[in-house]
């Protein structure tokens, strides 16, 4: 058996990111395929940040074409999968705002007037022990926290029981090293917001995002999909003679 | 507030078909989950909520199957996967506005999901040389060890909404060209994309029975996970049912 679940999967976005490819990555991760995946990078941890990702962020929301993906090719998001999915993302907002996180996003407007539309929504000032930080959504709710520096990102990265991806955006090589050791995901993104394996390898999720010892794709499939048979020979033509065979 | 409750469209609905031994088969005596366009909230189509029937028969088809398939040389089941290959590409764009109909993805997330796809399927390809074992001479006096992988049996998938056509193609290709066969459970959100890759494999000339799709829900999931002539099931969906079937 080999058993994939979900994930709450951070961004971290250091000072010293590249600004247009990072925003760029972040909504992808974010809001692509409406946040429907366990890959989705569903907390934002800016680090050492005042405004400035997050106003950019919000601007970003507000362009993004939400509608029809059969009939509008420009659409940037899609629906969520059906009327359930829709009213339990529409029930995280409603919740998340009287835990105390403050909206700054509210996708529930922007969407067209049929279909399973939610729009994308940002909640800021998320921490832990909130619902929002602790769990999955499955939607295109994005939650942010702001710690002073990449220690207090990765003790909050820590604070998930989940282990399936993880990213940072940075320019140094240093910060990206110190991520990629201390972070415990099984798939982690330098400057990739969603750290997806190819077929070449495997999809390796830890802690409560696999159960399992062997993953999906790359090698581990082939091992997962086949047993060894391990074969011990003896053709010896001396023991031949004195066995009369 | 959109009704989920639309009795008169989900009559006139499609009912998706299962795939068992190689033939197409409608089940109409079960009950229907509907198949939503959920850009529009329109129903495309019923997915017949199997059960433990169906689980067997497809089993059994894919017992069957087992045998003559495992004992094929790796190099023609590879040969197979060459082929799938060959005709998902000239399928590409079908298949990926299937997606965006079932699931809502927009037109570069549906190629996304379906490239992923298809690149598991050029991994598996490379079949034979993967099933290569080790040996060393002479381990002891006089003997020689040797190791290989060979198939394990009837392997089942089950898969979830999110990705209609990369997530079945995460297993299927590559149990198959193990020498396996399999049955797959699609998401009952998203069974049409599940269909048309089961269509696109019989034309790449895999026999009858080696791959076999179940429609339903939690009774199908139950049935393939405590099932005496499954030898492995892989799962992908949300953690706390990950965690339910993974103790099953």
């Amino acid at each position: 058996m080999q058993s994939a679940g979900g994930a709450k999967n951070v961004l971290v976005v250091m000072p010293d990111a590249e600004p247009d490819s990072t925003l760029k990555a972040v909504m992808g991760a974010a809001f692509g395929c409406a946040g429907q995946r366990c890959m989705a990078g569903s907390l934002l941890l800016s680090v050492g940040e005042g405004t400035q990702f997050r106003d950019q962020l919000v601007e970003a929301m507000d362009h993004l074409v939400v509608d029809d993906t059969n009939k509008n090719e420009h659409a940037a998001m899609g629906p969520l999968i059906d009327g359930h999915a829709q009213e339990r993302v529409r029930g995280w907002i409603d919740r998340t705002k009287h835990e105390s996180a403050e909206l700054a996003h509210d996708g529930r407007g922007q969407t067209p007037d049929k279909g399973f539309f939610v729009g994308p929504t940002l909640f800021d000032g998320v921490t832990p022990g909130m619902a929002i930080f602790d769990e999955e959504v499955f939607g295109p709710v994005l939650a942010m926290n702001r710690p002073k520096s990449l220690d207090e990102a990765i003790a909050l990265a820590h604070k998930s029981g989940y282990g399936n991806g993880a990213s940072i955006f940075t320019s140094s090589g240093a910060s990206a090293r110190q991520f990629v050791r201390e972070i415990p995901c099984g798939m982690v993104g330098v400057n990739v917001g969603v750290p997806a394996p190819m077929a070449l390898f495997s999809f390796s999720g830890w802690g409560n995002s696999f159960f399992g010892d062997l993953h999906v794709q790359g090698m581990e499939g082939v091992l997962f999909y086949t047993r060894q048979k391990m074969v011990l020979s003896r053709w010896d033509a001396r023991g031949e003679r004195k066995l009369g065979w | 507030m959109i009704n989920l409750e639309t009795p008169k469209q989900q009559q006139n609905a499609p009912l998706v078909p299962n795939l068992i031994g190689g033939k197409w088969l409608s089940n109409e005596a079960v009950d229907t989950w509907p198949v939503y366009n959920p850009s529009t909230g329109e129903v495309i189509a019923r997915t017949p909520m199997g059960g433990i029937r169906e689980v067997d028969e497809a089993v059994e088809a894919a017992q069957r199957a087992f045998a003559s398939w495992s004992r094929l040389s790796p190099n023609a089941r590879s040969v197979i996967m060459f082929n799938y290959r060959h005709i998902l590409e000239q399928h590409f764009e079908e298949l990926s506005e299937l997606v965006t109909l079932e699931n809502g993805k927009t037109r570069d997330e549906a190629h996304g999901d379906v490239r992923r796809g298809i690149e598991i399927v050029e991994f598996a390809c490379g079949i034979p040389h993967m099933l290569k074992g080790e040996s060393l001479p002479q381990v002891s006096d006089g003997i020689d060890g040797s190791s290989t992988r060979e198939a394990i049996g009837v392997c089942a998938g089950i898969t979830p909404f999110n990705f209609p056509a990369m997530v079945p193609m995460w297993m299927f290709p590559l149990a198959i060209a193990c020498g396996n066969t399999f049955v797959l459970k699609p998401s009952e959100k998203v069974p049409l994309s599940a269909v048309r890759l089961g269509e696109l494999l019989q034309e790449a000339g895999l026999p009858d029975g080696v791959f076999n799709i179940v429609q339903g829900g939690r009774e199908v999931v139950d049935a393939l996970c405590t099932h005496p002539g499954i030898a492995a099931v892989s799962f992908v969906g949300s953690t706390a049912v990950a965690k339910h079937v993974y103790t099953l």
